[in-house]
């Protein structure tokens, strides 16, 4: 494309139309702002005259203590004579004088937010605002505000940058721009241009003349050449077209469901799911770079097999084909299954499983509908599960990963009780509609070919029209065979004997640790780790969340203590790390009753804080205060609050030094802790150099927190401090007070 | 006492000073005016109604004249054998009671009559029936002697009449049963008319209405209790000054309750009587002992018994007579330079509350410590010492009493006795046993290094008024033990998040609800690892399943629960069990069974409405399969313009709609 001229006209154009819609836009904010501040205002109001009414409805009044002190003899008085005008002339009113103490004012406090788990937040590029600290300060230092507005390259919120444009704005603009078209039509060699003229007013959708797109690249050159804005344009108009698909895959629970692939289904569960935290769209891991989707390759066991039984009438298992293939496979479980009766010890039970499954074959359709296994479970089995600390009655409990045998399947219930097959009309559940079809797709691959649980799930399809469906889908299914190699091996001894080399290396590890601390950020790569793996060169271990194998090298193994891991015994503290619910299991980390723990190492995780109390401090402003007594290192509470960037704490802790108070908290090489806006309790620790609690960064599950530990034993009511390893200046800078604490 | 007095006085007498300097002056005399007005004041109240006493001070130990030496000895196996013992006692050893009367005084009698006839009478007093109203009570006569009036000290009568009661008659065996003994003692003394004429004519009145046939005697009576009704015996070994009163009003004053509060009328009414004392009323002096045998009816005159030394009761005795004498001299220092001496005292009072110490150290400890709005900097100089007395500038008077009573609680008054208040656990130490150094003067010398001083705090716990956290208002003690503001989910942070969810535009509104309810619930609970999801999937059935089944939410979480399946954190297994739960619930309900039911038929219409558009994208979709749903999913999922764009979204102002990264 040759470098077209632009004439001076477009230029000014560009300007003029570009000013206008600003301009418009600025007013239609106002009056949002506006409309917004009103509407809060009406709700104050409503709340107020609420509570007016309140008061006003209810009897409450002041009474005066009527109740005369023993002392009153000896109270001042108050005297006064009545005037001769009242009525009360020349009469002596006595009073006794009561003294309301002076109540001491508390000091000032900045409103912040509570939180029990840090809050990550993104840099602030703008300077939201210009922070009041008293007049006289400004006058005395005016070159202060410079400063930090240079620290924000000169953008303060709400600032009328010149080159201004987002989406919106640039397909307005070309839209505008669009109308001065006409005049130069025989500059241009537009083939639109006589359609444009027609139906200029209907629709706008036209496509622009490309001198608009120079126009506007000639007067914002930074955003860009005119054929980048051009398929900008492109792309930004087909998304508005209101033909296009609307935005979100519709509810699948909505009237609008839609036929979508298992991805469209659940990519917004995928991708808002904080795998670490187990929310949705979590509020410290959303910002970080690395989202570790779903590991669809993996799968969690135990599986559920298909079942031995026709589950109803309408059973895939009674059609002819299916019968056939499944007499062949049965004759090969019989075979594998006696073996592994043998080996268990064989019990009536599995017997009568076995016979249930032939005459299931044979006559299914007198069978009872339901059959509900759960009660014929085999005690004998079930105690030689290791299942020994029953914790939750759940038998998905991890270990279970490695016993998965016929048992398994049969502790769970293989029916349900509910349908909506039967409140439909008769042919109504043949129709599949787009909802079916999506939710089909969604749990199929987690069933397999295991139509009836499907179907049980589905609610409104029979067994075999699911198979029939499935049949039609043709969708690259994992086969059972496949599945069978997610059966993880048993490598229960290999493992034990890999963690006492591991806890060898954490020492070494330990050992030539450097002070920088880095974040983990779970790898993703294609093979094992090595050198390549930025955990390993970050010096973490890699976590549960990396998608590395779990016999990794350089994960960390987890404890295997049975006391409370509060001693450098445990490779778990020793590491500073809190033990994992998921790797250390002797320890009752993995317990959720808390009062079933008897690991000392889970506090932070667990929020088992203090119970701390504010006041007024005895050394500085406010002070936190131990409401019971606390041993020699145990724990206080987390310094929660949000996670910054280390260049975002650089220019808060601008602010924060002249304010001479500073919440902010260095947790690892890329981020801060800054308590000012959210925090907990702790906050309000005081700094001293004797102090009586203590700081440790810790890895808790793949997060750096920071825990609050006792020095010594602490008793009732005692004031917290800990040292913030100001230096020697920066001390005096921001306790200018720190009296002589009272020693035990 | 009075050397601060004496010190004022000379003050105005002796200096002559310049004028200029006495504008200065006053505000000296000002400054020490009001603390020493404080000291006064409460050196009052001590003496009537001390706090505690000075005895027990550790510096003060000499005023203590009792010693726990047998405590030395004690043995808590010993502690039966004493009651024992004290029971033995209380059934009365065989012997007797020996009274040995020694003289009558009564200043008014003026020596008219030489001799008094002493009655000796036991009363016994037996159970009070039930409908008596009074006790019936029996009089045995032990016998009169005669002894002397107004003795005087230079002509003390060589012997004393005596009367030996035996303890028999203590004995509950003869007689009825008896509950207490009292003595009572008759003195009747013959009096000429004519001075009883002029000196007591009120006296006269009175017995001239009553009793006709004791004309011109006059009749004192008094009386002792041996035994209480609980068989305390209140006499032992000693010389007993009794007063005696009008024997018509003997049975006014009948003896006090041991253990009981006094109020102030039964102090005025003590001290009255120690006035009557001390005065010259009547009274009777005798010493009784108790001896195995009774004695003759006329003895020697026996020698008082030793005054034990009870300091405390007489705290002015000064004993140290045999000392060499100490001098000491007060200086008043004020701006730092002095301005008043005051003569050299001999004395070791202290000058603000007149407490005798025996010992400079004590002295010193005591004005340390009791009169803290001074400072005291002792100077030994060659005839005694010197005492510099400086106003304390760093005296905090502040409250001391607990902050919440500055405060004013609602409907429960920190001071009220309505009910039961809870108060705020404080340990206020009373007893401590630091280790003390020797006591030795040197620790008054310098005034800034008593490094001794830093004990532990006297009060530990929660003397303190809390403030909420968020709101800075108090925490009264009964709201103590909520961990308010310590919760995992507070309601901002879970408004915060059903916000952010809702911002999202790219995720529809079942989703959105689901991922809500669920956010909701680990936040609330907690789960920390992979072990605890089905867990959690099992709690969330049980507390929200209804909710989410009649919010209509059912295939969204079946595939919320197939997303936690792709990640690895449930099984197949817990999958079908947790649906399985739900559906039981389902079943349960009609309205939920109605909900599902709409929604179905909802869709089912909406499907063959669409028919004939469905005809052909079902076809697009299913003959294209996943892989182009695929890039037509990123195309709509992905974010379109921030990435590649140099505009960027993020940077719009008042941009309210979120696009998943």
């Amino acid at each position: 494309m040759s470098k077209v001229k632009v004439s001076n006209e477009w230029k000014r154009h560009v300007k003029q139309e570009y000013i206008r819609l600003r301009q418009q836009k600025r007013y239609k904010r106002a009056d949002e702002v506006k409309l917004a501040w009103n509407q809060n205002r009406m709700k104050m109001t409503e709340s107020l005259i609420a509570e007016q009414k309140r008061w006003t409805d209810s009897k409450a009044c002041w009474v005066p203590l009527p109740d005369i002190p023993s002392h009153v003899t000896c109270m001042k008085k108050a005297e006064v004579i009545g005037n001769e005008d009242d009525i009360g002339a020349g009469d002596i009113q006595v009073t006794p004088i009561r003294i309301i103490n002076a109540v001491t004012p508390i000091p000032t406090m900045y409103t912040w937010a509570p939180i029990q788990q840090n809050f990550m937040v993104e840099d602030e590029t703008v300077l939201h605002n210009i922070p009041y600290m008293g007049d006289d300060l400004l006058d005395q230092d005016g070159t202060f505000i410079e400063e930090l507005i240079k620290n924000y390259d000169g953008k303060v919120h709400g600032d009328r940058e010149s080159g201004f444009i987002d989406d919106e704005l640039f397909v307005e603009l070309v839209h505008a721009l669009m109308q001065y078209q006409e005049p130069d039509k025989p500059e241009k060699k537009d083939k639109d241009k006589d359609k444009n003229k027609e139906d200029e007013k209907k629709k706008v959708p036209d496509f622009p003349a490309y001198i608009i797109f120079q126009a506007i690249s000639s007067q914002f050159p930074d955003k860009g050449d005119p054929e980048e804005l051009r398929e900008k344009y492109i792309e930004l108009t087909e998304r508005t077209d209101p033909n296009a698909p609307p935005e979100c895959t519709p509810n699948i629970d909505g009237p609008n469901a839609a036929s979508v692939p298992r991805e469209q289904t659940m990519h917004s569960f995928h991708t808002l799911f904080c795998r670490r935290c187990f929310k949705y769209d979590c509020f410290l891991h959303r910002l970080q770079a690395c989202h570790p989707g779903p590991n669809l390759q993996k799968r969690r066991g135990p599986d559920l097999k298909p079942f031995t039984e026709p589950c109803s009438p309408d059973c895939y298992m009674l059609l002819d084909s299916v019968k056939e293939k499944m007499a062949a496979k049965a004759k090969q479980e019989e075979e594998a299954k006696g073996k592994s009766n043998a080996e268990a010890g064989p019990s009536s039970e599995a017997k009568s499983n076995g016979s249930g499954n032939g005459n299931g074959n044979g006559n299914g359709n007198s069978n009872p509908r339901k059959v509900c296994k759960q009660q014929s479970v085999d005690s004998g089995n079930e105690a030689s599960s290791e299942d020994s600390n029953d914790s939750n009655k759940y038998k998905e409990k991890p270990k279970k990963i490695f016993s998965i045998d016929a048992n398994d399947q049969d502790q769970v219930s293989t029916t349900t009780n509910f349908s909506l097959l039967g409140l439909m009309g008769a042919n109504d559940h043949k129709e599949w509609t787009g909802s079916d079809e999506s939710l089909f797709r969604g749990i199929h691959k987690i069933f397999l070919n295991n139509y009836c649980a499907i179907a049980q799930i589905m609610l409104t399809k029979t067994c075999q029209q699911v198979y029939e469906f499935a049949q039609k889908e043709d969708a690259g299914v994992l086969d059972e065979e496949t599945m069978r190699d997610y059966t993880p091996p048993r490598k229960k001894k290999k493992k034990h004997r890999l963690w006492s080399v591991h806890c060898r290396k954490i020492q070494l590890k330990k050992e030539s640790n450097s002070n920088h601390v880095y974040n983990f950020t779970p790898c993703d790569h294609q093979g094992s780790c090595d050198v390549q793996c930025p955990c390993i060169g970050a010096q973490n271990f890699c976590e549960k969340f990396c998608q590395c194998s779990s016999d990794c090298q350089n994960r960390f193994p987890g404890c295997r203590c049975k006391a409370q891991c509060n001693t450098k015994q445990c490779p778990c503290y020793l590491a500073v790390r809190e033990c994992d619910p998921d790797l250390c299991q002797t320890c009752g980390a993995d317990q959720f009753d808390i009062s079933k723990i008897t690991c000392k190492n889970v506090s932070v995780q667990r929020g088992l804080h203090k119970h701390l109390l504010m006041a007024p401090s005895d050394v500085a402003g406010w002070g936190i205060f131990l409401k019971d007594s606390a041993q020699k290192n145990e724990f206080i509470s987390e310094y929660c609050g949000e996670i910054i960037s280390q260049d975002e704490a650089d220019r808060r802790g601008k602010v924060y030094d002249k304010y001479m108070c500073s919440f902010l908290f260095n947790l690892n090489n890329d981020f801060v802790v800054d308590a000012t806006r959210k925090g907990n309790k702790i906050r309000f620790a005081n700094h001293s150099i004797n102090p009586n609690c203590y700081a440790k960064v810790m890895m808790v599950n793949g997060d750096h927190r920071i825990g609050i530990f006792a020095k010594r034993a602490i008793q009732p009511g005692e004031e917290l401090f800990f040292d913030y390893r100001y230096g020697p200046t920066e001390q005096l800078k921001f306790v200018g007070i720190e009296r002589e604490m009272e020693f035990l | 006492m009075p050397p601060k007095k004496r010190e004022k006085d000379l003050d105005s007498s002796k200096n002559p000073r310049i004028d200029h300097i006495q504008a200065d002056h006053e505000l000296f005399l000002q400054a020490f005016e009001k603390p020493t007005q404080i000291y006064r004041y409460l050196r009052t109240r001590n003496m009537c109604s001390p706090i505690f006493l000075n005895r027990t001070l550790t510096y003060m130990r000499y005023r203590m004249s009792r010693s726990h030496k047998s405590r030395i000895n004690f043995k808590v196996d010993s502690i039966l054998d004493k009651v024992t013992s004290r029971q033995d006692h209380s059934t009365i050893q065989p012997g007797f009671i020996n009274i040995t009367f020694l003289g009558f005084s009564d200043k008014s009698l003026d020596h008219s009559a030489q001799t008094a006839q002493v009655e000796t009478v036991l009363l016994k007093i037996s159970h009070k029936k039930r409908k008596d109203s009074s006790a019936p009570s029996m009089q045995i006569s032990l016998g009169t002697a005669e002894i002397p009036v107004n003795p005087d000290d230079q002509q003390i009568p060589m012997t004393a009449p005596t009367i030996s009661v035996s303890t028999d008659s203590f004995n509950p065996s003869n007689g009825p049963l008896a509950k207490s003994y009292i003595f009572l003692f008759r003195v009747k003394i013959h009096i000429e008319r004519a001075n009883s004429d002029e000196e007591e004519p009120a006296l006269k009145k009175r017995k001239s209405n009553g009793t006709t046939d004791m004309m011109n005697e006059k009749i004192y009576g008094a009386e002792l209790t041996v035994y209480d009704k609980y068989n305390r015996c209140y006499l032992a070994d000693g010389d007993y000054d009794v007063i005696l009163q009008d024997f018509t009003s003997l049975t006014k004053s009948s003896p006090k309750k041991p253990s009981s509060w006094e109020n102030g009328k039964d102090i005025i009414e003590t001290c009255g009587n120690i006035n009557l004392m001390m005065k010259g009323g009547a009274m009777l002096k005798f010493k009784l002992n108790w001896s195995p045998e009774a004695c003759a009816k006329y003895v020697d005159r026996p020698k008082l018994y030793p005054l034990s030394e009870n300091k405390e009761n007489i705290p002015l005795a000064n004993n140290n007579d045999n000392k060499e004498k100490l001098q000491i001299v007060y200086q008043f220092v004020y701006n730092n330079n002095s301005r008043q001496q005051t003569e050299a005292c001999e004395d070791l009072h202290c000058p603000w509350c007149s407490i005798n110490s025996d010992q400079l150290y004590t002295l010193l400890k005591h004005l340390k410590l009791c009169h803290s709005r001074f400072t005291f900097t002792y100077v030994p100089i060659s005839v005694g010492a010197r005492i510099d007395v400086a106003i304390n500038e760093l005296y905090d008077g502040s409250y001391t009493g607990s902050p919440h009573d500055l405060i004013s609680q609602p409907t429960v008054c920190a001071f009220s006795r309505n009910g039961p208040v809870r108060r705020a656990s404080v340990t206020h130490i009373l007893v401590c046993h630091p280790k003390r150094a020797k006591p030795s003067l040197s620790e008054f010398l310098e005034l800034d290094d008593c490094e001794y001083d830093g004990q532990r705090p006297f009060i530990t716990g929660h003397n303190r008024l809390y403030h909420h956290t968020t709101t800075c208002l108090p925490i009264y003690p009964k709201e103590m033990d909520v961990d308010s503001e310590g919760e995992n989910d507070p309601e901002w942070l879970r408004n915060k998040t059903m916000m952010m969810i809702d911002e999202f535009t790219d995720v529809n509104e079942g989703e959105k609800e689901l991922m809500k309810m669920w956010n909701l619930h680990v936040m609330k609970y907690g789960f920390v690892g992979d072990c605890q999801i089905p867990l959690a999937c099992q709690m969330f059935v049980q507390h929200k399943g209804k909710e989410l089944l009649l919010k209509n939410l059912y295939k969204n979480f079946v595939l919320h629960m197939g997303s936690l399946f792709d990640f690895g954190l449930v099984s197949a297994v817990c999958l079908y069990t947790t649906i399985q739960k739900l559906q039981e619930m389902a079943g349960e309900t009609g309205a939920i069974r109605n909900v599902l039911k709409e929604s179905r038929e909802a869709q089912i219409d909406n499907w063959s409405k669409n028919g004939i558009q469905s005809s052909d994208k079902p076809s697009t979709s299913k003959s294209t399969g996943r892989k182009t749903g695929n890039v037509g999913m990123q195309r709509r999922k992905g974010t379109p313009t921030p990435s590649e764009t140099p505009i960027r979204r993020k940077s719009v102002g008042g941009e309210t709609s979120r696009k998943r990264p």
